[in-house]
């Protein structure tokens, strides 16, 4: 009888207690915010250290688009040279790989609750200059 | 549902914002990045967690540097990087979980490979 008293008292706390709990848990499964795999097809030469030939500054930013919280798709994968060789980078050294959202992204995640999230990487470094190579 | 809903979309919110990157820094060890078809020499491998305190400090990198200098790279060898991934695993979305906090895993993994 004392339990059922005892459970009686505490049911609101108890109650939020499986609440909160129950919302962290969710939001830990849902919460698979937006996996990127960068990675090279060798089309040109890439070097995260100095060239001394790579003089001309280059910045190149490039979106992504994740849904579901990040679930879809699961695995983004961006290929580094593709994205150089379309913007005309012949070779790339100094290598710099920049992942951010700007406040737009932001809001956009948050008026669609996270169903779409925009999510943007920036890279940049040093090439070879126009006309060389 | 009010309350799960205003705490779903602070969630989102705030661990999908934050600035995080990699660079190379000061080592001058010759560091490439290309696909790898033949696995050969001492496999590198960098797991770094990121953890932003503000959405918008951009202080938080992967120096190279730091975690390269502990491979004993010869003179007539090089460092070829082939996989850079990151995300958010589960203690990241727990640190996430922190308002204005922001973390991320970055994994990297390379190999000490001759120069070509």
């Amino acid at each position: 009888m004392k339990f059922f008293k005892f459970l009686k008292n505490y049911r609101p706390i108890f109650k939020a207690t499986c609440q909160g709990l129950l919302t962290i848990c969710t939001l830990f499964f849902l919460t698979n915010c937006a996996r990127i795999e960068y990675r090279s097809k060798n089309s040109i030469p890439i070097y995260f250290s100095t060239n001394m030939n790579s003089t001309e500054v280059f910045e190149i930013e490039k979106k992504l688009q994740f849904f579901v919280w990040g679930l879809s798709p699961g695995h983004h994968y961006v290929d580094v040279d593709s994205i150089l060789m379309a913007n005309g980078v012949k070779e790339a050294s100094k290598l710099h790989i920049h992942e951010f959202m700007n406040w737009t992204d932001k809001l956009v995640s948050v008026i669609t609750l996270g169903l779409f999230v925009p999510y943007r990487i920036k890279l940049s470094g040093l090439m070879l200059k126009k006309g060389e190579g | 549902m009010k309350h799960f809903t205003l705490l779903l979309s602070l969630l989102v919110f705030v661990s999908c914002s934050g600035f995080t990157g990699l660079n190379n820094r000061g080592y001058t060890k010759t560091i490439a990045f290309k696909s790898v078809k033949e696995f050969s020499g001492e496999e590198i491998f960098i797991k770094k967690r990121l953890i932003n305190f503000f959405p918008y400090d951009e202080s938080e990198e992967v120096e190279l540097k730091e975690h390269l200098l502990k491979f004993n790279v010869p003179a007539n060898k090089e460092i070829s990087i082939y996989k850079i991934e990151t995300e958010m695993d589960a203690t990241d979305v727990l640190f996430s979980l922190i308002p204005f906090v922001t973390s991320r895993t970055y994994k990297i993994v390379g190999m000490v490979a001759d120069k070509k």
